[in-house]
């Protein structure tokens, strides 16, 4: 993903700096058109990075999914998206979360949503809460064609054994869903309850599992 | 950590900031992530405090302990302008961070105004931080 901000290296800015000629620059919001993700790009530029995948680990350009929502398609506001993921080695430190979403974009007035609040958790097996990031969503899921991957980095969190990645879209962006090939490791968290991540065929009336397209990533 | 900023009210009612969401980040020598917030620009900036013009804007952060150089980097994502002081060569400490997409010793770009089409101003970001 490619993001340009502000940065700056303080070691040598002090009070006397406030004195001088001053400009003001308005910067980063043009450089939201920087954030577009191509998936396969993504995963080409961390190589330093174990991707830890808990759906059916095709291809996701393979893949048959759809885009969900808690808000939209369960009607909740708190419920959120879970993937339990198992830490590959003694040791292994969490740093980044994927996730394969979009926030949306209108063809007829050519605009993006507005900004909306998304909130991501990091659980141990016992559900403590190891973690916890809240964000806008147009920050990772922007684009004009469809879902892309989009990587929320985090600091290190150490992780061993099982852990849960939680994803609250709140109604702001839409999460991959893999419609089929349920692997048990996909849940809805709501209220403290990991509720399994499933679907009814409308046809079949037949109780299909699915996979949250999340990824956890680290080394 | 404290930087200069406006966010574009300047009393009137129309020129009342819609609310964004800022984001910081605290980074070790080697660029990798110590801290990350996200918040409203609404609580820091001047039009909480019924300011016109460049304020103070003022985040509190928990205790991170750094050692050596260490890199504090604010996303504006269009919620405030960032104050800067001209200057008249490359600055040492301030720059344009490109977080992925390119190898670890070409993410840091030098901070920069584009004047025109041949001319750039080399530029300091006025940010400051306090710890113990």
């Amino acid at each position: 993903m490619i993001i340009v901000f502000i940065c700056n290296k303080l070691s040598n800015v002090s009070k006397g700096d406030y004195s001088m000629n001053t400009i003001m620059k308005l910067s980063s919001l043009c450089c939201l058109a920087l954030c577009f993700i191509a998936i396969a790009a993504e995963a080409a530029e961390k190589p330093e990075l174990t991707a830890l995948r808990q759906d059916s680990n095709i291809n996701y350009s393979q893949m048959n999914f759809s885009l969900f929502s808690s808000l939209y398609n369960l009607g909740i506001l708190n419920g959120g998206m879970a993937v339990k993921f198992s830490a590959p080695k003694a040791g292994w430190k969490l740093q980044a979360v994927r996730a394969v979403g979009w926030s949306g974009y209108n063809e007829s007035t050519q605009s993006y949503p507005g900004d909306g609040v998304f909130l991501l958790e990091v659980r141990d097996s016992d559900m403590n809460l190891l973690y916890k990031f809240a964000d806008v969503q147009n920050n990772y899921f922007l684009s004009e064609s469809g879902p892309v991957l989009g990587e929320i980095e985090i600091p290190a969190v150490a992780v061993t054994g099982d852990f849960y990645v939680i994803l609250y879209d709140r109604g702001t962006a839409r999460i991959g869903m893999e419609n089929n090939n349920g692997t048990g490791n996909s849940f809805i968290y709501l209220g403290g309850d990991l509720v399994p991540a499933e679907r009814v065929d409308p046809k079949t009336n037949e109780t299909i599992g699915v996979n949250w397209m999340i990824e956890a990533a680290g080394n | 950590m404290q930087l200069y900023g406006w966010d574009g009210y300047n009393g009137s009612a129309e020129s009342a900031p819609s609310e964004r969401v800022l984001g910081l980040e605290i980074r070790d020598k080697d660029l990798n992530l110590l801290y990350k917030f996200a918040d409203s620009q609404i609580p820091y900036s001047n039009f909480a405090r019924n300011a016109t013009g460049i304020y103070p804007i003022t985040i509190e952060v928990p205790s991170v302990p750094v050692s050596d150089e260490f890199y504090v980097c604010f996303y504006d994502r269009g919620a405030v302008a960032v104050a800067s002081e001209r200057l008249n060569e490359t600055s040492n400490n301030s720059f344009i961070y490109v977080a992925d997409g390119l190898p670890s010793a070409e993410k840091l770009l030098p901070a920069k105004l584009n004047v025109n089409e041949s001319t750039v101003l080399p530029i300091n970001w006025i940010m400051t931080v306090v710890g113990r």
